[in-house]
C-alpha cells in the first residue's frame, strides 16, 4: 500500500491543523459581548435544560469527531492510496519445480523455502508450481499446477510438517506432540523407500526433472533444488548425469546449498561443478533466514534471463476513503442541521 | 460623569411623570409617604422649655391657652434604602437595561422624594465581607454620595446575593423606625427570609422593589453568549432555543416570583416587580399611590 500523492495528504492535514489553530486562538473573539444574567442556577435542576445541555455536548463532540474524520478521510482520499505490484508478464509462462532434499540435515531450510513460496503464490499469474521431495526415494507432493489455492495450502502444510528436527527427536533431545510427529511422518512418507540409505541426491534431481510435462510447449522451466549433497547410499545416476538430464530438457537449475553437515568440501565442490557445468546457479548460505532473499535473487535472475522488465502496476483503492468522506460529509450536514 | 446622579434621576422622574403625577411629586411630596398615622401639625399645650417661636398664636388666641405646633422628631422622617449590591444586581434586567441602573433610579426616586420634604435618608448594603452603611442625612451631597455608593459597589465582582444577611444587617443597624425601601431582584428576598422580613416589619414600614431578571436563555440573541455573573457556564444554543426548556424555565421563574409575592402580601408589605430602568419610575409611582389609599380602603 502506498500513497501516490502523499504530499497532498500532508498539505491537507497541515491546512486542517492551521485552520484549527486559527479558530482555536480566536475562539472567543468570534462571540460578541455576552449578556450578563443572574439567578439562573436553578436551571441545573430543570430536567429538560440538563438534557438539552447534555445533548448539545454530545452533538458538539460528535461534530468535532466527524469534522476530524472528514478531514482525515478527505486527506486519505486525495492522497490516492494504491497498492503497488511488480509484475513481470513473462513470468506467467514459468514452470517451477521445488525439489527438496528432506533428509534430516535439511531441517529448517526446507521450511523456509516452502514458506517463502507459499507467500509468493498470491503474486503468481499463470505460473505453475510443483513440489517434489526426496530422501532415499522421491515423492511428488503435487505435480505442476496453477491451482493456487491448492499450492498455497500444500506449501503451508508442508512448511509446517517439515519443521521437524528428526535427528533431535531420535536422539531424544527434542520432543514433539504426537500430532506433529504424525504430520511429519505423513509428509515424508514414500521418501524412504530404500532402507538404510538417505539423500540419494542425483536420483532425486533426476526424478524432479521428470515432473515437467508439456514438453512441446514454449515455457520457461526451472528447478529450485535444495540439498547438502551428502549422499548416503548407491544412486543410480551420478550427479553429473542428473544435471546433464536437467540441462538436456532445457531446464534452468537453481541450487541452494546450506553448508556442510558431515561431508567435507568435496560434496560442495561436486555440487558446484555439476551445477555450473550446466549453466545453473548455486547459492550458498548456512542461515535459514537468508532463504527469502535468495529466492528473490533467483526471481530477479530469472527475470533477466527471460528478458522480463518488471513494471510497477498501481491499483487505486478509493472506496474506503470515498465512503468515509461521503459519510462524514453527510454527518456534518445532519449534525449541523440538528444543532441549528 | 458631568451631571450628578441625583440630577439625572430628577430628569428621568420629570420625564416619566405626567401632569397627572406631577402633583404628587412637586406638591406635597410628603403625601406619598403618608400612612404612618403621625400628623405633623397637631397642637399641644405649651410647656416650659418649648420654643417660643413654635407657639401658634392664632390658636392660642382662640383657646386662651398657649398652644404650640408640634415640630418634634416625627416631623423629620427617616427613610432608609436597603440596597442589594450583590453581583447579580450588575446583570441585565428584563427590559435589557442594567439592573443596577434600575436600582439607582429607584433609590434616586426615594432620594428625590426625600429631598422634596427634607427627609433623612440612610443606606444599608454590601455583603458579609464588605458591608456598606451610610447614616441618615438629608443634604444633597449625602444623597448623591448614597447613589454613587450604590452605583460603584454593585459590580460583577461583588459578593453573591445573600438576602438573609442583608435583612439581618438592616434590622440590626437601623435602630430608628424608618420607611424602609428594599431594592433587590426578582429572586429575592427568598421565601426562607419570611421570619427576618416579619421581624423587620415590626419596626419599619417596608417597601420592596424587585427588578426582574433578563431571560436566562436569550433564545433570540444567539450571537451573544449568556453568562451568569455568579456561575459562569456555557449554555448551548440547543438549550437556548428549545421550546420545552423555555417553557420549563418560564414556569419555574413564574412559580418563584409568585411565591415571593405571596409571602410579601402575607406580610402586608408593599412590593412591586418591575421590568427594569424603563418601567421602574412608573411602577413606583403606581405603588406609592396605592399606598396612599391603603388605609382608606382598609
Amino acid at each position: 500500500m502506498v500513497m501516490i500523492f502523499w504530499w497532498v495528504t500532508g498539505l491537507l492535514l497541515l491546512a486542517g491543523i492551521v485552520v484549527w489553530a486559527i479558530t482555536f486562538w480566536n475562539r472567543r473573539s468570534l462571540r460578541r459581548s455576552p449578556v450578563l444574567i443572574a439567578n439562573s442556577q436553578y436551571m441545573d435542576r430543570i430536567p429538560s435544560f440538563v438534557r438539552a445541555q447534555r445533548t448539545a455536548r454530545v452533538v458538539r463532540a460528535a461534530q468535532v469527531a466527524v469534522a476530524v474524520a472528514a478531514v482525515l478521510a478527505a486527506s486519505l482520499l486525495s492522497g490516492r492510496i494504491a497498492s503497488e505490484r511488480i509484475e513481470t508478464p513473462e513470468f506467467a509462462s514459468r514452470d517451477i519445480v521445488l525439489c527438496l532434499d528432506v533428509s534430516g540435515s535439511m531441517y529448517e531450510y526446507d521450511t523456509e523455502i516452502l514458506a517463502k513460496f507459499a507467500d509468493m503464490v498470491e503474486t503468481f499469474e499463470g505460473e505453475r508450481v510443483a513440489l517434489s521431495i526426496f530422501n532415499s526415494t522421491s515423492r511428488t507432493v503435487f505435480p505442476l499446477t496453477n491451482d493456487y489455492d491448492l499450492i498455497e495450502r500444500e506449501l503451508r502444510e508442508g512448511a509446517e510438517a517439515i519443521d521437524f528436527d528428526e535427528f533431535g527427536y531420535r536422539l531424544g533431545n527434542r520432543d514433539y506432540p504426537e500430532e506433529k510427529v504424525r504430520q511429519y511422518v505423513e509428509f515424508v512418507e514414500g521418501t524412504k523407500g530404500i532402507p538404510d540409505e538417505a539423500s540419494i541426491v542425483p536420483d532425486g534431481l533426476a526424478s524432479c526433472a521428470q515432473v515437467f510435462d508439456q514438453a512441446e510447449a514454449d515455457r520457461s522451466r526451472s528447478i529450485i533444488f535444495a540439498t547438502d549433497n551428502e549422499v548416503n547410499g548407491e544412486p543410480v545416476f551420478t550427479l553429473e548425469e542428473a544435471t546433464g538430464r536437467v540441462a538436456d530438457r532445457d531446464i534452468d537449475l537453481y541450487t541452494f546449498y546450506p553448508g556442510a553437515y558431515e561431508c567435507g568440501p568435496s560434496c560442495f565442490e561436486e555440487l558446484q561443478t555439476a551445477t555450473e557445468d550446466q549453466d545453473g546457479e548455486l547459492y550458498e548460505s548456512s542461515d535459514p533466514e537468508a532463504i527469502p532473499s535468495i529466492i528473490d535473487r533467483i526471481q530477479k535472475n530469472q527475470a533477466e534471463v527471460l528478458g522480463a522488465t518488471p513494471t510497477v502496476v498501481r491499483t487505486d483503492h478509493p472506496a474506503l476513503g470515498f465512503v468515509l468522506t461521503f459519510l462524514s460529509l453527510v454527518g456534518i450536514l445532519v449534525l449541523g442541521w440538528r444543532a441549528r | 460623569m458631568a451631571t450628578s446622579l441625583l440630577t439625572r434621576v430628577k430628569a428621568r422622574v420629570d420625564l416619566h411623570t405626567s401632569n397627572r403625577a406631577r402633583g404628587l411629586v412637586q406638591g406635597r411630596g410628603r403625601s406619598l409617604f403618608k400612612g404612618s398615622g403621625e400628623d405633623f401639625d397637631d397642637l399641644k399645650y405649651y410647656q416650659p422649655g418649648d420654643k417660643i417661636s413654635d407657639i401658634d398664636w392664632k390658636a392660642t388666641a382662640r383657646s386662651g391657652e398657649p398652644l404650640i405646633r408640634r415640630f418634634n422628631e416625627e416631623r423629620v422622617r427617616h427613610l432608609s434604602i436597603v440596597a442589594d449590591t450583590s453581583s447579580s444586581m450588575a446583570a441585565t434586567a428584563a427590559d435589557g437595561s442594567s439592573k443596577r441602573d434600575a436600582m439607582i433610579l429607584a433609590a434616586g426616586m426615594v432620594c428625590f422624594l426625600a429631598q422634596q420634604s427634607g427627609d433623612l435618608v440612610g443606606m444599608v448594603g454590601g455583603g458579609p465581607a464588605r458591608p456598606l452603611q451610610l447614616p441618615s442625612r438629608s443634604s444633597d451631597g449625602h444623597l448623591e454620595l448614597l447613589l454613587r455608593t450604590i452605583q460603584q459597589s454593585t459590580t460583577t465582582a461583588s459578593e453573591s446575593a445573600d438576602s438573609a444577611w442583608l435583612l439581618e444587617r438592616a434590622f440590626r443597624v437601623t435602630s430608628r423606625s424608618t420607611l424602609m425601601t428594599l431594592i433587590t431582584d426578582e429572586a429575592h428576598p427568598v421565601v426562607e427570609d419570611f421570619a427576618l422580613l416579619r421581624r423587620l416589619t415590626t419596626r419599619h414600614d417596608l417597601m420592596v422593589i424587585r427588578i426582574a431578571d433578563a431571560d436566562p436563555l436569550q433564545g433570540e440573541e444567539l450571537d451573544h453568549d449568556v453568562v451568569d455573573v455568579d456561575a459562569p457556564r456555557e449554555i448551548a444554543s440547543m438549550a437556548r432555543t428549545s421550546a420545552k426548556v423555555a417553557r420549563d424555565v418560564a414556569a419555574y421563574r413564574r412559580a418563584r416570583s409568585e411565591g415571593i409575592s405571596e409571602m410579601l402580601d402575607r406580610l402586608h408589605v408593599s412590593h412591586l416587580l418591575t421590568r427594569g430602568e424603563t418601567t421602574v419610575v412608573d411602577d413606583m409611582i403606581a405603588m406609592l399611590r396605592s399606598r396612599e389609599y391603603r388605609h382608606a380602603r382598609a
